[in-house]
């Protein structure tokens, strides 16, 4: 099977090979404002708690919008479960980052005369803060999967998250020494590590000739852009900076702030286009028994989600701003009153945008990104070869309790 | 004759879809293949539930057993959930309104007690641990959060942080900190800086850090108000009240971007604006302050005068607003100040030629690294 992941396929419903199976996506949009509104409304009163339920009932409804074969996935996790998965996590953790708030507190009051403490606190907290992110993605990823019910069969990832850390704790590494010129190869490490351990019921999933080779050139273009943005703006400052020497001060010029925005929003881009081709040449290398998959997601249609989705979000933020202002110039009349710090303005603000935030993006999330995206990848992914499911067997429950760690460290995604 | 309805149904043991019809029996359904005719499974009434949460136009049930909960039926027509229901099948599980109300209860609950928790219990434990901080600690936090309110004040009005350093200013300043100072039972090390803002206000930072605003120096009409303000920050100090602030308002940070699983909070530069002091703080400054002024034989109708002309300039509401604020009412304040007698040879905080420097202390600047 011959599949070039440099020709996209370019079509949204993808024909059924003859014999294969078919993916479609069930669109029911009001269903889905319903519960992002009720979600919202109830995530604030209840102190945030509301977030395993809230998180539950969307992905009942994500699941059940993906069908195979005419017939829909179904999430069969619990709230319950990332309740208590969470409080088990809050008792490990929260000594654990007390103590190291305390720490890190102590250390940046005086970083001369707590140097070796503040090194210390630092490294330890940055590696296990990662490690815990790797670990946590991982197990996150476990239980949504053997929550995954398809024709009455559970899916599943074996495997260890603390290996699959430590993979990646590698591929940093190597990508680190060689400059990030061989990052799509340590990239694979993981990568490979979690395709062949996810299995759906007893065929586990592969992918035998995942190489970071195909990556390369795409790579190469990517780093070669931010190595020369990264050696303009320093050689624009070393300009900026031999001015200072000759007694003027110069304002830094508009110009140069302009090329960096540009020079980031170029390197977002580039980024965006490596990272949708990553997808998809991952995709076409897995395979499940007989069965192939290709993904005909292209980059305009991920840049255009990813726009409207910012789109909505910055006019979320102007509508929210205007009513912090209106919020901080009442009370700031009050403020002038008391001689001293007196803020209930700014705290009645802060607590304004906190909340609407919170509440915006439980709303703009779902409908605006996560929608659209698990929409055009369901309709443009296609599944060649054909799989007798009667062979596929029932496997174990998978793990008892939800994703505390992932929840705690924003890792968990949908 | 009984009616068949078409299904599709998988066994929980393997992925097989077969195509199946329904028939409604005396205990439940019966579930046959299509073609042969053969049973494949039968599904007790009392036991079969919809999917939770499908979404409209799903009609799938699975069975409510420990052992069979993996396998799933999803019907092609509506009609059978109608039959079910009228045999008496409960379909969706609806909690008894005694357990549900129980679990509302329990949430409220929980909420209340997590909410005293963090209003009545956390402060008291934050000023355990405030006390418990070296006293080296505190001055170098104090030295470091001037820095980032310097910085967030002049961000707030879009300047760049400027300091007032005009030499007779500064000097008249520190000398009306060391005479109120003298006025405290056990006074601390103090230093006080101006820094160039529009805003009428005065911060106490950890250690016996003070800054105060040019603006408050330029609204003052005697140095007296300017002895009331500084009195009463230099007693928020000594009574260590931003150090607890700033130790309450970490542990909300750490509190909320755990329960938010995100961070909803603010950073330290936020907190330090943010860290509102209570209103019995506010009264224990003001008492404090005021009896610093006797001791130090200042006047202290500065305060009267200061807050009455603020209170001409700001008008009735701040009455209202001083519910939601943490400062007590000007009222109140007037009334304690008048509670506080003078000593017979109290007299200005500073002489008319030290008051004149202090009001040009901002003719020189210089940047705030």
């Amino acid at each position: 099977m011959s599949y070039n992941p440099d020709q996209p396929i370019r079509m949204t419903t993808p024909p059924s090979p003859a014999g294969g199976h078919r993916l479609s996506y069930n669109d029911r949009v009001w269903a889905l404002i319903k519960i992002a509104f009720s979600n919202a409304l109830l995530l604030i009163p209840t102190l945030g708690f509301y977030r395993f339920w809230a998180k539950t009932k969307l992905r009942r409804y994500f699941w059940s919008s993906v069908n195979l074969d005419g017939e829909a996935l179904e999430y069969t996790g619990t709230a319950k479960e990332l309740l208590i998965g969470f409080l088990i996590v809050i008792a490990i953790f929260l000594p654990i980052i007390i103590v190291m708030q305390i720490l890190q507190f102590l250390a940046s009051s005086d970083p001369g005369r707590y140097l070796v403490l503040s090194v210390t606190v630092n490294a330890v907290s940055i590696i296990s803060i990662l490690f815990l992110v790797y670990f946590a993605f991982y197990s996150a990823r476990r239980y949504r999967m053997s929550r995954t019910l398809w024709r009455s069969i559970r899916g599943g990832l074996d495997g260890s998250a603390a290996v699959y850390a430590l993979r990646c704790f590698g591929a940093a590494f190597l990508s680190a020494v060689t400059l990030g010129i061989a990052a799509p190869y340590a990239d694979m490490f993981p990568t490979r590590y979690i395709i062949n351990k996810s299995r759906f019921g007893s065929q586990q999933f592969a992918a035998p000739n995942l190489s970071g080779g195909p990556l390369m050139r795409r790579w190469l273009m990517v780093l070669l852009g931010f190595y020369v943005f990264i050696g303009i703006v320093a050689a624009l400052a070393a300009i900026n900076g031999l001015g200072e020497h000759t007694g003027q001060r110069p304002e830094p010029s508009p110009l140069f702030g302009f090329f960096v925005l540009i020079g980031i929003l170029g390197l977002m881009l580039l980024n965006f286009w490596y990272a949708v081709f990553r997808v998809r040449y991952i995709i076409s290398q897995i395979t499940y028994g007989p069965v192939r998959f290709a993904s005909g997601i292209t980059t305009k249609s991920v840049m255009w989600i990813g726009f409207l989705y910012l789109v909505s979000f910055i006019g979320l933020i102007i509508a929210l701003g205007f009513l912090a202002g209106i919020l901080i110039v009442f009370f700031g009349f009050a403020a002038m009153a008391g001689t001293a710090s007196d803020n209930a303005g700014p705290i009645f603000a802060i607590f304004f945008v906190g909340a609407f935030t919170l509440m915006g993006s439980s709303i703009l999330s779902p409908l605006m990104l996560v929608r659209p995206l698990l929409k055009r990848f369901i309709q443009t992914m296609v599944i060649v070869g054909k799989i007798d499911f009667a062979q596929i067997a029932q496997t174990s429950q998978g793990p008892k309790r939800g994703e505390g760690l992932a929840d705690i460290l924003d890792v968990g995604g949908l | 004759m009984e009616t068949l309805y078409p299904a599709r149904y998988a066994d929980g043991r393997t992925a097989a879809l077969y195509e199946v019809t329904v028939r409604l029996t005396a205990n439940g359904l019966d579930i046959q293949e299509r073609t042969t005719g053969a049973i494949l499974a039968s599904w007790p009434i009392r036991d079969i539930r919809k999917i939770n949460d499908d979404p409209p136009g799903l009609l799938r049930l699975c069975l409510d057993s420990a052992e069979y909960n993996a396998a799933r039926l999803t019907l092609l027509d509506p009609q059978v959930l109608f039959l079910l229901e009228k045999a008496g099948a409960t379909l969706t599980v609806r909690h008894s309104s005694a357990k549900r109300l129980s679990v509302a209860a329990g949430t409220i609950l929980l909420v209340l007690v997590l909410l005293s928790a963090g209003i009545w219990g956390w402060p008291k434990l934050a000023d355990g641990i405030a006390g418990l901080l070296p006293e080296n600690f505190e001055h170098q936090l104090g030295i470091n959060s001037k820095k980032t309110i310097i910085a967030v004040l002049a961000r707030l009005y879009s300047t760049k942080p400027t300091l007032c350093t005009a030499p007779d200013g500064v000097a008249a300043l520190n000398k009306m900190v060391s005479r109120i100072s003298a006025g405290f039972p056990v006074p601390i090390r103090f230093s006080a800086d101006i820094v160039q803002v529009k805003m009428v206000n005065a911060f106490a930072l950890p250690g016996g850090e003070i800054v105060v605003t040019s603006e408050l120096i330029k609204f003052a009409e005697s140095p007296e108000e300017v002895a009331a303000v500084l009195s009463h920050e230099m007693a928020h100090a000594i009574r260590h009240h931003p150090t607890r602030g700033m130790v309450r308002a970490a542990g909300y940070n750490i509190l909320i971007s755990l329960f938010f699983g995100s961070n909803f909070g603010s950073s330290l530069g936020e907190a330090i604006l943010t860290s509102a002091y209570t209103r019995d703080m506010e009264t224990e400054a003001d008492r404090l302050g005021l009896t610093a002024l006797r001791d130090a034989n200042i006047k202290k109708n500065g305060l009267t005068t200061f807050f009455k002309r603020l209170r001409d300039k700001e008008g009735d509401h701040a009455k209202i607003l001083s519910l939601l604020s943490t400062h007590p009412s000007f009222e109140d304040r007037i009334v304690a100040a008048d509670a506080i007698a003078d000593r017979p040879n109290a007299g200005p905080a500073l002489d008319p030629k030290e008051w004149e420097a202090l009001r040009k202390a901002c003719d020189q600047t210089k940047p705030a690294s």
